[in-house]
């Protein structure tokens, strides 16, 4: 476990040096939500009431295809390249490069979602510094569990032919009880709700990450192998 | 023609190579098959390497040379079929240790163009676990020539020169069998000539795929080709020229 760590810190290093030197990745899921942000800031000219009720919802489109982007970019580039076929003749346990792709994938969305989030505030004239700790846990959880599986679907998507069209229609229909318990507990924080209120969406984004991780550290094996 | 039934056939004892050493493995290829869908890339293909040799395979575009070296390597599952270093059969379950025993040199040098030289086999050495790290790359680095680009990003190396440094990546870590996919694609002739010298001077097991009949027939010390995922003829080098192998090739694969 621990050398599969070390391996997983090595894939991870290098795919954040490259991003450190093209900041391709990071620049792109910016623009993107920054862009979702505005036109929805615009498309619901309504109350601050309304626009409160349907930031949750927003917030997770945003970060939901931001997520998508940087998934889809940790393969393409290593198979259109050839250099995923280096990364699988190396002698590791394949596991490994899931988990590296995979913290590498969570960073990324991880500074984007502290780049956009005070922009939503700032746009939706919404207050989070009272909530800010349990925001915190419900976006690593949600970030955590939507990134796996993400990150597996995109592995599955960059064999095939329709890559781009194919990540989607994979990962949405698997991820919409991550997508839709992180809407949920999200607007029940907005709306000062407490840890009970939302228990039993908690209990299905932990499970949900939990299960979804394992599961993709033991499949990415058969997943990649032609 | 020098066929199979003459030289080596899967599961009899193979004649020991050139530059043949006990301590490297040997390859054994037993009725692999490979189809993708209705298309059969491979079939049924008994092939030997052994311990210490070296083999050159030939064949047209699509032959399936490209699939044999990817089962070998444990990047493609086969459907059928089995293959085995040195008795071990390796198809079955990956074994995580068989990356250290292949290295792997293609067409795709498996460099990332972002990182410079040096942060590429750093990269590479990391992964595959070699000790004295430094040392063993400043040592490759000279052997092929690429010393005083170890800082440059890989991006702004010519063809010929990322090639070089892909072979210094596939010998990082010294393995006993080198399967290699048209390495001589983009190299000067002052590279393919320390290619050569390299290959030849290692005491290892060596799988070369290759469209240059000369090149290969020269190198290697045994020839196989390959047509329409079958393995169609198989002899010594030893006992061909370049002008039969040219003429048996032309009527094998063409």
């Amino acid at each position: 476990m621990r050398s599969m760590l070390a391996q997983s810190w090595q894939i991870y290093r290098k795919d954040m040096l490259v991003e450190f030197r093209t900041r391709e990745r990071v620049v792109t899921m910016f623009v993107f939500s920054l862009i979702v942000v505005i036109i929805f800031n615009f498309a619901f000219n309504a109350g601050a009431d309304v626009l409160q009720r349907v930031a949750p919802g927003m917030i997770w489109v945003a970060f939901a295809f931001a997520g998508m982007l940087s998934a889809s970019r940790s393969f393409s580039p290593e198979k259109d390249r050839g250099t995923f076929d280096g990364l699988l003749l190396a002698p590791i346990d394949r596991g490994s490069i899931f988990l590296g792709k995979l913290l590498g994938n969570v960073t990324l969305i991880g500074l984007v979602q502290l780049a956009v989030l005070p922009l939503f505030v700032l746009f939706f004239n919404m207050t989070i510094l009272p909530y800010l700790s349990k925001l915190l846990v419900i976006f690593f959880l949600g970030t955590v569990g939507f990134t796996s599986v993400a990150t597996l679907f995109a592995a599955v998507a960059v064999n095939t032919r329709m890559r781009d069209v194919m990540l989607p229609v994979l990962l949405l229909p698997v991820a919409s009880p991550v997508l839709i318990a992180l809407v949920e507990t999200t607007r029940t924080t907005f709306e000062g709700g407490d840890w009970q209120d939302m228990t039993n969406w908690i209990r299905l984004l932990s499970v949900f990450t939990v299960v979804f991780l394992v599961a993709s550290v033991m499949l990415f094996e058969y997943i990649v192998e032609e | 023609m020098g066929d199979r039934s003459a030289a080596g056939v899967a599961g009899t004892p193979a004649t020991s190579g050139a530059h043949g050493v006990a301590s490297a493995p040997g390859i054994s290829v037993r009725q692999l098959t490979k189809t993708y869908g209705r298309f059969r890339a491979l079939h049924r293909v008994d092939l030997e390497v052994a311990p210490g040799s070296f083999l050159a395979l030939f064949g047209p575009n699509g032959a399936g040379k490209s699939t044999l070296l990817g089962i070998i390597a444990g990047l493609v599952r086969p459907s059928r079929g089995q293959v085995f270093l040195d008795g071990e059969e390796i198809t079955k379950d990956r074994d995580e240790n068989l990356g250290k025993r292949i290295g792997a040199l293609s067409y795709q040098t498996y460099l990332y163009d972002e990182l410079t030289v040096l942060e590429n086999l750093r990269f590479y050495g990391r992964l595959f676990g070699v000790e004295d790290r430094e040392e063993r790359i400043e040592s490759l680095l000279s052997t092929v020539g690429m010393e005083s680009r170890s800082g440059s990003p890989v991006r702004t190396l010519s063809r010929g020169m990322r090639q070089r440094v892909a072979l210094a990546r596939a010998l990082l870590h010294d393995p006993d069998i080198l399967l290699l996919d048209e390495p001589y694609s983009g190299l000067d002739q002052d590279a393919m000539v320390m290619l050569k010298t390299v290959l030849t001077a290692r005491n290892k097991t060596i799988l070369l795929v290759t469209h240059d009949l000369v090149r290969g027939l020269e190198s290697a010390d045994r020839v196989a080709i390959l047509n329409r995922g079958r393995l169609v003829f198989e002899a010594e080098a030893r006992e061909l020229s370049a002008s039969d192998f040219e003429q048996t090739y032309r009527d094998h694969a063409v």
